[in-house]
């Protein structure tokens, strides 16, 4: 199996039984994309790595999840401080 | 024309399918979003998906994630096919081996890391002839040039290996031999599936395991070798930084075995 092939079935299963474990437990939106995003950073990095010109667009994705997870991660934060009333 | 890459397709299609699923509890909670006509679809839909609306949601969004990288591995495809390349490389390969045949009998082919060679790295094609050298004033192409370090002349040569080291280079130098040229041979240039390297005191035997490229007679090749060969021997004298030469290689079944000697 080529390294691309790999790439790409072992994040459809990753992706895959994330889905299904999180909704037995009916959880939030924010922590499936939170798993996904973690499980597509170490996947990533597993298979690298890529041809440059998919490594740039690979990249490119990579940073707009991390701003989703930073968004993701400051309004949980936010949510903690603001539930105990620090703020 | 450019082949498309089935990556590409299938990306695009994951994404149209993905893109209504991550909407579809949005769309279903909001009637006013969807035409009227189907609002008896919509409650009954809305009522079987109440419970699981984060989770329908959750798999459209990993569907749009899969769909962009599926897009992005089919943007880094070759656009020729791949059996086209390797014709097209063998083609240049054996044309070379049998010019420089003709020109004279090479005795050894050694291939050269970049910093032997004022940073790009070439096979140096040594005469067993006594022929004079023409003088090599032509950096490009087959320029004829005094071997360096070395009291015969020789003829520098660009090979598959030359261009791959050049093009992936700086090339890691630490760790094991292994690890460094793994990258190379199976995710850079997707060459093979696996390779090992077994490190003997004067040579090193390197097992790639089912490789892509088709590698024919290796002695059509003469000494430059096969393209596998010449890339594995091209990785292998950049790493470690000394000169090497293809000893012997040849198919066993599914891998395709290599044998490296250091050149004195």
């Amino acid at each position: 199996m080529r390294q691309n092939e790999r790439y790409v079935l072992l994040m459809a299963l990753a992706f895959f039984a994330t889905t299904v474990l999180f909704s037995f437990n009916d959880e939030g939106l924010e922590v499936y994309l939170s798993a996904y995003i973690i499980e597509y950073f170490i996947i990533t990095n597993l298979s690298s790595p890529m041809k440059p010109k998919t490594a740039r667009i690979l990249d490119v994705i990579g940073y707009l999840l991390l701003l989703i997870f930073a968004v993701i991660v400051v309004e949980r934060v936010w949510a903690i401080l603001y539930g105990v009333n620090l703020l | 024309m450019t082949k498309r890459s089935p990556f590409t397709f299938l990306g695009v299609s994951l994404l149209a399918i993905g893109l209504p699923i991550a909407l579809t509890p949005y769309l279903l909670l909001h009637p006013t979003l969807i035409s009227p006509l189907i609002t008896r679809l919509q409650l009954t839909l809305t009522h079987f998906f109440f419970m699981h609306l984060t989770s329908l949601t959750a798999l459209g969004a990993s569907m749009l994630i899969l769909a962009i990288v599926l897009i992005a591995l089919g943007a880094g495809q070759p656009g020729a096919s791949a059996d086209i390349i390797g014709m097209l490389s063998d083609a240049g390969l054996i044309n070379t081996a049998l010019l420089i045949r003709e020109v004279g009998p090479a005795s050894r082919a050694i291939y050269l890391p970049s910093s032997f060679n004022g940073g790009k790295a070439r096979v140096l094609l040594q005469s067993l002839g006594s022929k004079p050298m023409p003088n090599a004033d032509n950096p490009g192409g087959m320029a004829m040039q005094p071997a360096p370090k070395r009291a015969d002349p020789g003829i520098l040569i660009t090979t598959l290996g030359s261009l791959v080291v050049e093009r992936f280079a700086p090339l890691r130098n630490e760790g094991d031999l292994e690890s460094a040229i793994s990258p190379i041979l199976v995710g850079l240039t997707d060459l093979a599936d696996g390779l090992k390297v077994v490190e003997e005191k004067h040579t090193l035997v390197v097992e790639v395991t089912n490789p892509r490229i088709r590698n024919g007679d290796p002695k059509i090749f003469g000494r430059i070798g096969s393209p596998l060969a010449s890339v594995v021997a091209s990785a292998i004298a950049e790493v470690k930084a000394k000169p090497v030469e293809i000893l012997h290689e040849a198919q066993e079944g599914k891998r395709y075995i290599i044998l490296i000697g250091f050149a004195e």
